[in-house]
């Protein structure tokens, strides 16, 4: 796989972390109860796993087969907290908005999904692609629910109220059983495309 | 299982972890001071906003009561208390500005676990802007006070009143040793 698009677009699609590798469900259900923080959520993962895929991928050669999982642990989890730093210091503004994601971020299991899936036996290009390719899936996944979620919660789309106040807002939608059902949904739809284009 | 399978992970981890750890050492030293500026200025910010005539603010030893957190005196003379009544889920911190003579300049819900969509809404203006001028004692229409409840948010609303009213006994009692 030395195709950059095609490691991009295998990230967004054919691989989906969302709803393909159903991995990094913990921060997917807890904070798309809008659209906005689906999206800085999902571009704060993406810019962390590009980072840390690059990094894993320079150290794959030094990095022993017996030790790798507490080495990419350790890498990723300095880097994130590196960046945490920075932020409350340099960077309050974006901090204010970003930094409730960053704690999630180090728990997040796409990060160490992709170091020990792709980053960990492909080179630096290659992986900076299947971090901005997983990335930007995660985003959509993550937009995608939390529009869903907004729209029949609180009726809003982006913060903007679309539906009138006289309709009935589902507030199931925005607590954590809307995420369950909204991903449920979405996963059985996407599956049943999926096997009606292989049949 | 020669020696050197053992030693190399455990040199090459043991290397990792170290580095590792002068990074974060450093970068933290760096960046106390600084994230401690930033701290203090939201933390200044918030202040104005619920006492806009005053410019300066000095935090004051107070003996903990019920939930008061924090208290600071403002240099018009007024008194900024935070507090953090239990809501729904979890503690309402909230901030309460009151001038000297016990009336109301603000007040803001500065983090809480609330339910999203409702008792979340304790955040907007439409909200606490209810408190500005009032003095005395606060408590949500249902209890037969003068502040309209959030929509199915009335424990969250109930929660920002007791701290609201707790701020104002604090000051109706503390307020003139200081």
């Amino acid at each position: 796989m030395s195709n950059p698009i095609k490691v991009i677009k295998n990230g967004i699609i054919d691989e989906n972390p969302t709803f393909v590798q159903v991995i990094g469900m913990c921060p997917t259900l807890a904070v798309t109860s809008s659209a906005i923080n689906g999206i800085g959520m999902g571009l704060s993962t993406a810019a962390v796993l590009i980072c840390a895929n690059l990094f894993i991928s320079l150290l794959r050669k030094i990095i022993p087969d017996k030790v790798r999982i507490p080495c990419f642990i350790v890498v990723i989890a300095t880097f994130v907290t590196i960046v945490e730093f920075l932020l409350k210091a340099y960077l309050p503004a974006l901090n204010a908005s970003l930094g409730l994601y960053i704690p999630l971020i180090v728990v997040n299991c796409i990060i160490l999904g992709r170091a020990e899936a792709f980053a960990s036996k492909n080179g630096p290009i290659d992986s900076i692609c299947d971090g901005i390719g997983n990335g930007l899936g995660f985003t959509i996944a993550l937009a995608c629910i939390g529009l869903v979620r907004e729209f029949i919660g609180s009726g809003t789309l982006f913060n903007i109220t679309v539906l009138p106040e006289a309709f009935p807002r589902t507030l199931l939608f925005i607590m954590a059983p809307g995420a369950f059902f909204t991903l449920g949904c979405m996963m059985a739809a996407l599956n049943h495309f999926r096997n009606k284009k292989k049949a | 299982m020669n020696t050197k399978e053992i030693v190399r992970p455990a040199v090459v981890l043991l290397i990792i972890t170290a580095v590792a750890a002068m990074l974060l050492g450093i970068v933290s030293e760096v960046t106390a001071e600084p994230i401690r500026i930033q701290n203090e200025k939201t933390l200044a910010t918030s202040m104005q906003a619920v006492m806009p005539d005053a410019t300066s603010f000095e935090e004051l030893e107070i003996e903990p009561t019920g939930t008061i957190t924090a208290a600071y005196k403002a240099d018009n003379g007024g008194f900024v208390l935070t507090v953090a009544p239990k809501g729904f889920s979890g503690a309402v911190n909230t901030m309460v500005g009151i001038t000297a003579d016990g009336t109301i300049t603000g007040v803001r819900v500065t983090g809480h676990s609330e339910t999203p969509g409702l008792g979340a809404k304790a955040t907007e203006e439409a909200f606490y802007s209810q408190f500005d001028g009032q003095s005395g004692s606060v408590a949500v229409s249902k209890d037969g006070g003068q502040i309209q409840a959030i929509t199915s948010a009335t424990i969250t609303s109930r929660a920002v009143c007791n701290g609201v009213q707790e701020a104002l006994d604090w000051v109706a009692a503390n307020g003139g040793a200081y």
